[in-house]
């Protein structure tokens, strides 16, 4: 024990400062017994530079092409074709590679940002509306096809698996909505979207019924 | 094996503890067993393996609703870390495959930190001591319980599972107005985020009390007093005209008033304080604050407390609010009705009770609680054997008003001060 004339205390052999006064007690303290050491360089937070960093390349290049665009406007928005890639590199990296979201909402963003790339530039190359006829039914194809392996394999996690497919099998009626409602003509990726998501809710039915009404009284008690 | 289906509201304490623990606020508290030898990693393991089915209310984890937050059991292991940072890590930072406890060790010390929401101090202190029983007999120790550990292998009573605010909630009774006045908050700068320096103060327990004795008051009192007056002085409150009062929130364990035997949260909290300008002494100070603590522990008073809160949590316009909103609302509302209408907690344990069997091989006890941004200061107050541990969690760099606390006693009482804790072992 050291001891601090300053605050008339006995101070603990590993620390170098008074705790109190921060008057310098010895320079060469003990291991300390209680706590593990901690040097300050590690508590700089790197990451939040790179974020930063990066945060400002996207507005560089997003809003330089923006303006670019306008300036030199040849009727059509080209900064799309930046924009959307870029964008799209977000919810790659950041919700798909680096969170630990569920896989259902990892799906669920994917779902969205391969949808908006699509769209932009589905919109740029003369709107031919291959994005909604095709991209969206087969990529919901897959979104389902993905959930219901996954749910299979994964068991233990059925409460969000659950969560996600009845969510999916609601978006895979869209391109059926969208066919009867005269804003898509493609009959095939219709009709097989449309099948996919009947036959998960078959599955559903069969499977999960029970516990899906623990699971909805739970989720949305008040 | 807990049924699968067998998931937890959170409790009337705990509700609030999710929402604000993402922003500003930790709500982690640290519960640290120091032992005579090193502890062995591998039979501490097993022994909280052993023990996690007999406490169903600690093997969960904690997910979204579309109302509220809920607890739902969680099928993993909890796993034993070696303690490597700052205490008190906040509840995103330390999750343990989805538990919201941790049982770490450092060298001699076994370490629980507990997300507030799971349990209170008086709760996460019976799971700890069944661990440390358990991990006594693996270790080949001669234990006995004597009553005072609950059984590893024992029935899980439901009584230890229940939200005991609703139990002893009167739909009829009094209760408090939600509105409190809004107290001083220390000022000073503030460390990084996730760096928190824990001071701990250790006395001797028959001095200290004389001390407390010669002034006729309790322990809860004579700190929060001197609390008020050593933040009075440091603040320079004595040459500024400060209208918001200097209040000390002190947490009641309530199983000690009402028969409950839960593991979960059931505490409430007497705040005492007082507006304090031009000179005061510390006896004016002390004679008020004892007045309150009095008054503050009164049945009555107790009940109108838990009435306010279940009464609030029952409203069924908040029942249907969106979490999100929820979180939204609260997170930005709790500082001015939770945490704005105090200065500095107090939490005094009093004596840690154990087994004389477990007393031979634990040294000595720290407990600490994180800090938050409004209130960057608190304290915790326990007893061990003949030692006092006084513990100070600190969130901010100045140190003035834990050196007139300690300097009170040190050098106005004259008492042995022992000081241990944390700091940058190298800084920049």
């Amino acid at each position: 024990m050291n001891y601090c004339e300053e605050c008339n205390v006995y101070v603990d052999d590993s620390l170098h400062h008074c705790p109190l006064c921060g008057k310098v007690l010895t320079s060469s303290p003990q291991p300390n017994g209680l706590y593990p050491d901690v040097v300050e360089k590690d508590y700089i937070d790197r990451r939040t530079f790179m974020t930063d960093l990066f945060l400002f390349l996207t507005f560089l290049f997003i809003g330089g092409s923006v303006i670019l665009n306008l300036l030199v406007f040849n009727g059509t928005p080209w900064f799309l074709l930046v924009a959307a890639p870029i964008l799209y590199v977000w919810i790659l990296v950041r919700i798909t590679i680096i969170s630990d979201m569920h896989v259902g909402a990892k799906v669920l963003f994917q779902i969205l940002g391969v949808m908006g790339l699509a769209l932009a530039y589905d919109f740029v190359f003369g709107w031919h509306g291959w994005s909604y006829e095709y991209v969206l039914p087969f990529l919901l194809i897959a979104a389902i096809a993905y959930i219901d392996v996954y749910s299979y394999i994964h068991k233990s996690q059925w409460r969000d698996n659950l969560v996600y497919a009845v969510v999916f099998v609601l978006l895979g009626f869209l391109p059926f909505i969208f066919y009867f409602t005269g804003v898509t003509h493609a009959a095939i990726p219709m009709a097989l979207c449309t099948f996919a998501s009947g036959l998960t809710i078959l599955g559903l039915l069969r499977f999960a019924v029970r516990r899906a009404y623990g699971e909805i009284k739970k989720r949305f008690h008040i | 094996m807990p049924q699968n289906d067998s998931w937890f509201k959170l409790d009337t304490a705990a509700k609030i503890y999710p929402s604000i623990s993402q922003t500003h606020n930790n709500t982690t508290f640290r519960l640290n067993l120091e032992l005579y030898e090193d502890v062995d990693k591998d039979l501490l393991q097993q022994a909280l393996i052993k023990i996690m089915p007999r406490f169903p209310s600690f093997g969960v984890t904690l997910k979204r609703g579309l109302f509220w937050y809920y607890f739902e059991p969680n099928n993993a292991l909890p796993v034993v870390r070696e303690d490597n940072r700052f205490p008190c890590r906040r509840l995103k930072d330390f999750i343990n495959n989805g538990f919201l406890f941790n049982v770490m060790y450092y060298k001699k010390n076994v370490i629980m930190e507990c997300f507030h929401g799971l349990a209170d101090g008086a709760g996460a202190i019976e799971f700890l001591k069944t661990l440390m029983y358990e991990y006594f007999i693996l270790k080949g120790c001669d234990m006995d319980a004597e009553g005072m550990v609950l059984a590893a292998d024992g029935k899980v009573p439901a009584d230890e599972l229940e939200n005991s605010f609703n139990t002893y909630y009167e739909p009829k009774g009094d209760h408090l107005a939600l509105k409190q006045p809004v107290a001083y908050h220390v000022v000073g700068t503030a460390l990084s985020d996730n760096v928190i320096f824990a001071t701990h103060g250790v006395m001797d327990l028959k001095e200290f009390l004389a001390v407390v004795k010669k002034k006729g008051v309790t322990v809860s009192a004579y700190v929060a007093a001197l609390l008020i007056y050593c933040i009075y002085k440091d603040q320079g409150l004595e040459f500024k005209k400060e209208k918001h009062p200097i209040v000390i929130s002190v947490p009641v364990d309530l199983r000690s008033m009402f028969p409950s035997n839960t593991l979960r949260n059931f505490v409430s909290f007497a705040n005492v304080g007082m507006v304090l300008e031009g000179q005061v002494t510390f006896d004016v100070i002390l004679e008020e604050v004892s007045r309150q603590l009095k008054e503050g522990l009164t049945e009555g008073e107790i009940r109108a407390k838990i009435n306010k809160n279940v009464k609030f949590e029952k409203n069924p316009f908040i029942r249907i609010t969106p979490l999100f909103v929820k979180n939204m609302v609260v997170s930005n509302t709790y500082r001015l009705y939770g945490e704005g209408c105090y200065t500095m907690l107090l939490s005094n344990l009093k004596t840690t009770q154990f087994p004389s069997a477990m007393k031979k091989h634990i040294k000595n006890v720290y407990y600490m609680l994180g800090v938050s941004d409004l209130n960057p200061l608190n304290c915790v107050v326990v007893s061990y054997n003949d030692k006092m541990v006084i513990t100070f969690a600190r969130g901010i760099e100045e140190t003035g008003i834990i050196r007139l606390f300690f300097e009170h006693f040190s050098k106005e009482a004259g008492l042995h001060v022992e000081l241990r804790g944390n700091e940058w072992s190298k800084t920049l």
